[in-house]
């Protein structure tokens, strides 16, 4: 009964938190005065703009996914297959934009290029920078899992070394290669705060155009009708990167023994390259946010940061911006309750190795859904669905760390569940057997192996909803503002004073960024797919 | 056809192999043979070009083939794992290395075709399957077919049963040896077991950690190994210390804790008067003593025994205290047992 209750409760989160606003969404749009009524959708396809809104979403996450290719795929390889100095650092580097923020990267570019400059370009360097990432450990693991015998053996049946690159590594590798560029263009493809913050006011995906619609046209039907859009086609990508992804799975035969030699001749230039890209274009924007603020206090006396702990100092918010640390680290811990409290159960749902592959199947998809799924979406679900009666929770300041755990979800199955499915029940068994209740079976094989991965999973969901901005932005309450809403507020005003208060707030949240990541580092097991 | 010429290899300080000098003659099966880590697969791959040695030359009827990348040297290599490519079927597995040598489409199906049939497959059967599709004997005898596709100057093995069950192995080994022979290959097959390489070998290299241990067919390693090493590792563990006493009537009578033992003297060069030696006992040595000629009469006490079959393994310890372990045919077995050592399953060294 209770392993039931248990089962439930993550499906009841997603149905509440996920499929309940999902409907909202549904029925604003398809019906805005309660009957049938495909206005919204006539409005958006008769009108040019919202097509060219789309073709943008599309071309500029294609573009920045073959930009990020193009930049990490010798990175890759050179992680993949040869063993260096200096290696785990470089890696470690490269792996931090993964868990900064939007708002920080804006305040790192800006920092970098000056606080007037905006455009794609910009943007397209965000997006680089974001997931050079994805594709070094997506592609780069796979490489180095890859036999290197196979590409030996065609040499011995007569093959060059570019006819055995062209022939053998390229193939078994373009799956690799189709997840990570997949992955890359779901997350470009819902870009929202790169858009916002460096492409500049004119352009806009359709997550800015849900957004302005939504917060300064007060269009609720065509906002709803551009997050079904957003929602379908997210979930078409998200399908298609699953499939990708078993294909991916089957295809590596086995770990093979990773044979790693020490860099030769031209491999030189290679790492030389590298270790440039990683410098210039991780290190140095964030060097840059973190002078910027040393010079902005230097010109305006370092006096003017008093302004983050004075009430007084903004209009911007009810409260001093200092508050926005603790709201956000409050909301973070929230958000780690109830991401792993649903999280588990899932988790332990899906490592169930007796239940059906179809069904298992079924529930990862089903998990996996708020990946694909955006936060302004959601933020623009939950303003239609929690508004009015039967639930009334809009108002309500724990409906923002909901949205975040729901965002978290997916992170926090995928960490916690290969490590559950590394657990063999036989030990769970043998210690039944050796008299322990199922309590301490749990406490004595599932815990020690577990830890690991749960506070993996939990510094994944605080750093998610610590640097979340999209839905919190939507959602927030005015007295309860997060580090990226003010940080977005004080980027928003004019003047070199609130640029310094921006930036001094990126710097805090850049560094309870970096001391999360340094935790997921650290505790990483195994290589997961995040 | 093949030499090897002084090859020496180093990783990061550790020395891999030592002055390795061998030939290999066309038409014949050397086995490189030895524990793992002695470098055997090294070697192997040096002579393939997949790694290149520090030291040596390796030579192909007497050119030096050093200079040649792995591609072009026409060798046939099969991996310890087979590496089959997993994204292709069977047919384009062996049609590789055809390809790769240009032949026409027409040309490459009929070989491909006749391969599978030579390794015992059938090519409209298995043709299109994926390698995950197979099981482990079937990937060997496609990773078979598809390295003698190219009818390759000289196939290598490197451990290609290794990952296999036993009963599998023996049979492969029996096919291997039979195929190899039927088409005449020279073959240079690597491996740690040392039944496979007696079942295979027309020679072998007997290999311990990086050098050459001793080289010759496997009844000469098996009769007269040349070291503690050799005999150890061939499971000959009745090695006991003595001296040469002398030499008459074909017997070299060598002294040791058990008295005195008569060897038969076929071998050459016989040890000088007073030479410290080893004795080695091979377990088969063990007889019934018939009344006739009564010669290396021991009496010793059984200590343990376990049923093989054809015969029984027993271990047995002397008076001195001397332990031997030895296979028993007859059915008797009295304890203490009165037992002979036949003078020609004995050797020293």
């Amino acid at each position: 009964m209770t392993e039931r209750v248990f089962r439930i409760l993550p499906l009841v989160f997603l149905g509440l938190f996920y499929f309940y606003p999902l409907f909202f969404i549904f029925r604003i749009s398809f019906a805005p005065k309660g009957t049938l009524d495909l206005a919204p959708f006539a409005e958006l396809a008769a009108d040019e703009y919202y097509w060219r809104v789309l073709w943008f979403s599309a071309w500029q996450a294609a573009l920045s996914t073959l930009l990020t290719l193009l930049t990490a795929l010798p990175a890759a390889f050179l992680f993949a297959r040869y063993q260096f100095r200096g290696k785990t650092l470089l890696r470690a580097i490269a792996n931090v934009p993964f868990v900064l923020p939007v708002l920080v990267v804006a305040s790192a570019f800006s920092a970098l290029f000056g606080p007037q400059v905006q455009g794609l370009g910009l943007m397209l360097l965000a997006h680089v920078f974001y997931n050079y990432t994805l594709v070094l450990r997506i592609v780069g693991n796979f490489w180095a899992n890859l036999d290197p015998q196979l590409t030996q053996a065609a040499s011995v049946l007569g093959a060059s070394r570019i006819q055995a690159q062209r022939e053998i590594t390229l193939p078994l590798l373009l799956p690799a290669i189709g997840s990570a560029a997949l992955l890359i263009f779901i997350f470009c493809f819902g870009a929202f705060g790169t858009v916002l913050l460096l492409a500049g006011p004119r352009y806009a995906t359709l997550e800015v155009e849900i957004y302005t619609q939504a917060t300064s046209f007060l269009n609720l039907p065509v906002a709803g009708a551009l997050s079904l859009l957003q929602i379908v086609a997210s979930l078409l990508l998200t399908l298609l990167y699953n499939r990708l992804q078993t294909r991916t799975a089957a295809l590596n035969l086995r770990a093979a023994a990773r044979v790693q030699r020490p860099l030769h001749g031209q491999m030189w230039l290679l790492w030389l390259l590298a270790i440039g890209v990683i410098a210039a274009l991780i290190v140095l924007p964030l060097l840059a946010l973190l002078i910027r603020a040393v010079i902005a206090a230097h010109t305006l006396g370092w006096g003017a940061y008093a302004a983050l702990f004075s009430q007084a100092s903004s209009a911007l918010f009810g409260v001093a911006p200092i508050m926005a640390v603790q709201n956000s680290l409050v909301y973070g811990l929230m958000t780690v309750v109830v991401a792993l409290g649903v999280g588990l159960p899932a988790a332990y749902w899906l490592s169930d190795k007796s239940a059906s592959a179809i069904r298992t199947a079924l529930l990862d998809a089903v998990f996996m859904l708020p990946l694909g799924t955006s936060a302004v979406t959601l933020g623009f679900g939950y303003i239609v669905a929690f508004s009015g009666p039967p639930l009334e929770w809009r108002a309500s300041a724990w409906l923002v760390p909901f949205a975040h755990a729901l965002l978290a979800l997916p992170f926090v199955v995928r960490t916690l569940t290969p490590t559950l499915r590394s657990i063999d029940p036989r030990l769970r068994e043998a210690a039944r057997v050796m008299g322990a209740t199922p309590a301490q079976a749990w406490r004595e094989i599932d815990w020690p192996i577990l830890a690991r991965g749960i506070a993996v999973a939990a510094t994944f969901a605080f750093a998610i909803s610590v640097g979340e901005f999209g839905a919190t932005l939507l959602l927030g309450q005015p007295d309860y503002p997060t580090m990226p809403v003010v940080i977005y507020r004080f980027l928003g005003q004019p003047g070199l004073r609130n640029y310094a208060l921006a930036l001094a707030m990126s710097c805090v949240l850049m560094l309870v960024m970096v001391a999360a990541f340094v935790i997921i580092e650290r505790l990483r097991i195994t290589d997961s797919e995040f | 056809m093949l030499q090897l010429q002084h090859i020496s290899k180093a990783y990061a300080q550790t020395r891999v192999l030592q002055n390795v000098n061998f030939e290999v003659a066309q038409g014949e099966i050397v086995c490189l043979l030895g524990p793992s880590g002695c470098g055997k697969s090294t070697l192997l791959r040096i002579i393939a070009g997949l790694e290149s040695q520090d030291g040596g030359q390796v030579r192909l009827n007497g050119e030096p083939i050093d200079p040649v990348p792995t591609h072009l040297r026409g060798f046939g290599f099969m991996f310890q794992d087979f590496a089959l490519f997993p994204h292709r079927t069977v047919a384009q597995n062996v049609a590789f290395g055809l390809r790769m040598q240009h032949l026409s489409a027409h040309e490459i199906d009929e070989r491909v075709a006749s391969q599978l049939r030579l390794v015992g497959l059938d090519a409209a059967k298995y043709g299109s399957r994926a390698i995950d599709q197979l099981s482990g004997g079937e990937r060997q005898r496609v990773a078979l077919a598809r390295s003698l596709a190219p009818q390759p100057r000289l196939l290598m093995l490197d451990e290609p049963l290794g990952s296999l069950d036993r009963a599998l192995r023996e049979q492969l080994t029996d096919e291997l040896h039979e195929l190899i022979k039927r088409l005449g290959l020279t073959a240079l097959y690597v491996t740690h077991d040392q039944a496979e390489a007696f079942a295979l070998a027309d020679r072998i290299v007997l290999m311990n950690s990086g050098q050459v241990a001793q080289i010759g067919t496997p009844a000469q390693l098996y009769r007269q190994p040349a070291s503690l090493f050799v005999a150890r590792f061939l499971g000959l563990n009745n090695v006991i210390a003595g001296r040469v006493l002398g030499h008459a009537h074909g017997f070299v009578q060598v002294e040791t804790v058990l008295g005195v033992i008569e060897v038969a003297a076929d071998f050459t060069p016989l040890p000088a008067l007073g030479a410290a030696v080893q004795l080695v006992i091979r377990p088969e040595a063990a007889c019934p003593c018939d009344t006739v000629q009564a010669q290396n009469v021991l009496i010793a006490e059984v200590t343990q025994r376990s049923f093989r079959g054809a015969t029984q393994r027993i271990q047995v310890r002397h008076a001195s205290g001397q332990m031997l372990t030895l296979d028993w045919a007859a059915t008797a077995l009295p304890n203490p047992l009165r037992f002979c050592l036949r003078p020609d399953a004995m050797s020293v060294m």
